[in-house]
């Protein structure tokens, strides 16, 4: 069936199929499974597979955050620093307490507090997200060294604290799982709920969001303080995973996320965006970063891949834009 | 001739109350500055406990400014304490190119200057360990190690930063080191972890996948080290069948790994304190216009598990260099390689 443009004439079977960008996702994830896979058999393994899924949950997390908040227009480039943060706070409380559950609420509650300082620097004082958020990540870097230059040891040996980042539930890893229980959540929050369609009408047109009753500032405060909830819950299982709080940790941990969720369709200017594309655009990260490893080429790649395939990802999201501007003007 | 005895001896005394004095009342510089590179670095926070600690001793006021990595900023802060009169610098470069300019800052102003850790063109010395063969330490000692209770064959994962010069020596040092006691050792993998133990941990799993057959560890520093030694418990392998090899000695990580009785048993150390130390000391003979080698190396040495805390001593989060042990080691005259 060909579909119609102002013109009057037909897109074709390309075009078409540009028009669903997660079938294009899907396609490339999976060119690039093959390819991988034809060097090194042991990329579809069942280890290589729990692997690759253990290393994107924390990015999934954090990513299903950062799509909400480019859907509203804004960005969080503080949850890097965040996430280092969160993972000192944790393992520091969890050694003067003995109480996993105290660190893992003193972390999360610090993601919560940024998220809120973050949403307020916004709405209320104006400032650009990009640049307060670039602040704030200065601010909890800078802040996470004055707490503490040395990463804090585990002094504990509690088996629920490494049971986060390292356990299982049969054979899946709890990382996934918690990965799969947010993800499930928020999706249903974001596609089927007033929240969700809230979201898309604040990114797409915030005056006329207002003009229809939604309180856009608290909107975004809230989404800024569920970002960075998300993100202190990847830096818990960071944490765990490490074994020990790293000031120095989550360096470029904002931008591989980023990345991820505009690899996943989700623009800039608001208003649109999936968390499907953000699941499979982290994917498409992740096995990339994989596959070399497994290739054994040279690891400066990882940037270089990933940067190439961002920049096919945003020009194949242009072309799909434009041909639904030409489908909407029909 | 009692005579002739009386006025030598008289006049050796004043010679020597003059030097005495001469030392305490100028022999000694007032104030000394270092730029450091990265101070939120835990090494060069240690690094600035052993300055700190001689400086006092010595009476010496001590300058600390923070380049953050920048050369441009490393440069003005040299600047800028030159112009506060200290009476030596200390540098630890950013970049070795772009610290030229302060080699000729310095040399312009007449103020004696210590490099610290990397090679500047046109400096007078530099105080720095032997990154190689602090490595190749740390490959005999595990070497030895694998010979006596893991049958003999070595299978080494290790982890390099190859953006950084130092790191490729460590862990070329490492290979070499190692084969000396096992020469049919394999790098099976090498991989970059970038220094940091996230990224270490990410890596080496990824790598652990491609192939888990590795019974040795090796890390350019602690963070490396350990990071690999997560993603191989993580990976479910028995960490009885392999020995992890650290680098640097910047805190007390490796101490408690070594404490935990794990896989962990050697630390090719580093001494930072002693770094710090060394760069008063050698401020302290510029100052003098002492005659100085071009490369002042300070110690290295493999740490086992059995003897670390004839070192280093814990206590809580604080760990504390034994000075006299530190100070016996044997040091190269120079680096094998550079």
């Amino acid at each position: 069936m060909a579909v119609n443009t102002a013109g009057g004439g037909k897109l074709g079977m390309g075009s078409r199929i540009i028009l669903f960008n997660e079938v294009i996702l899907v396609s490339v994830l999976l060119f690039i499974c093959v390819l991988i896979s034809v060097g090194s058999p042991k990329f579809f393994s069942s280890t290589n597979v729990l692997n690759v899924l253990r290393d994107s949950s924390m990015d999934v997390i954090a990513a299903i955050g950062m799509t909400m908040l480019l859907i509203t227009g804004e960005v969080d480039l503080s949850i890097g620093s965040l996430v280092a943060f969160v993972g000192v706070i944790t393992m520091d409380v969890i050694n003067k307490t003995h109480s996993v559950a105290l660190g893992v609420l003193a972390g999360l509650g610090l993601g919560l507090l940024t998220g809120f300082i973050n949403g307020v620097v916004r709405t209320k004082l104006k400032v650009n997200s990009l640049i307060g958020t670039i602040a704030m990540m200065m601010v909890l870097r800078g802040g996470v060294y004055i707490y503490r230059v040395a990463a804090v040891q585990n002094y504990h040996s509690l088996d629920a604290f490494f049971q986060i980042g390292n356990g299982y539930v049969g054979f899946l890893p709890i990382p996934i799982l918690i990965m799969a229980v947010l993800y499930v959540a928020f999706l249903f929050l974001v596609t089927r709920t007033v929240v969700g369609r809230r979201l898309y009408a604040s990114g797409g047109n915030a005056t006329a969001a207002r003009i229809s009753g939604i309180n856009v500032d608290r909107l975004k405060i809230a989404t800024f303080m569920t970002a960075s909830l998300l993100a202190a819950v990847a830096g818990v299982i960071l944490v765990s995973r490490m074994n020990s709080g790293q000031p120095n940790s989550g360096q470029g941990f904002e931008i591989s996320v980023v990345a991820g969720v505009i690899l996943g369709g989700t623009g800039l200017g608001g208003g649109e965006g999936t968390l499907i594309g953000t699941l499979i655009g982290v994917f498409i990260l992740k096995v990339i970063n994989n596959g070399i490893i497994l290739l054994g080429w040279n690891q400066d790649l990882q940037i270089v891949i990933a940067g190439a395939v961002l920049i096919v990802a945003v020009y194949l999201d242009n072309k799909r834009k434009a041909a639904r501007a030409r489908i909407i003007t029909t | 001739m009692k005579k002739r005895l009386a006025i030598t001896l008289t006049v050796l005394t004043l010679v020597l109350f003059a030097t005495t004095l001469g030392f305490a009342q100028g022999r000694v510089p007032k104030k000394v500055g270092w730029v450091g590179n990265y101070m939120m670095h835990e090494w060069y926070q240690t690094v600035q406990k052993g300055m700190k600690a001689r400086a006092a001793q010595l009476g010496i006021q001590l300058e600390v400014a923070d380049a953050n990595l920048d050369m441009a900023r490393q440069v003005s802060m040299a600047e800028d304490l030159i112009a506060k009169g200290v009476d030596v610098l200390i540098i630890s470069p950013v970049q070795q190119e772009g610290a030229e300019a302060i080699v000729k800052k310095a040399q312009a102003e007449g103020i004696p200057l210590v490099i610290e850790a990397s090679p500047v063109k046109g400096m007078t010395t530099i105080v720095a360990i032997c990154d190689y063969d602090c490595g190749f330490k740390g490959g005999v000692e595990t070497g030895k190690y694998v010979k006596a209770k893991l049958g003999g064959k070595a299978r080494i994962l290790a982890v390099d930063l190859p953006a950084l010069r130092p790191c490729i020596l460590r862990v070329d040092g490492f290979y070499d080191g190692i084969r000396t006691v096992i020469p049919d050792a394999v790098m099976v993998h090498r991989i970059d972890g970038q220094g940091l133990k996230d990224k270490a941990l990410q890596v080496a799993t990824d790598a652990l996948t491609k192939d888990s057959n590795i019974n040795v560890i090796y890390g350019c520093n602690d963070d490396s080290a350990l990071g690999a030694l997560q993603a191989y418990k993580s990976a479910g392998l028995d960490t009885k069948k392999v020995v992890v090899c650290g680098t640097g000695s910047e805190g007390v990580a490796f101490i408690k790994a070594m404490q935990e009785g794990g896989p962990y048993k050697v630390e090719a150390a580093m001494f930072p304190e002693a770094v710090g130390y060394e760069c008063i000391n050698m401020a302290v003979k510029l100052f003098n216009n002492e005659k100085v080698p071009e490369h002042w190396v300070t110690p290295t040495f493999a740490l086992t598990s059995e003897n670390w805390n004839k070192y280093y001593s814990l206590s809580g989060d604080v760990r504390t260099i034994n000075w006299d042990a530190v100070n016996k080691i044997p040091r190269e005259p120079k680096c094998a390689k550079y």
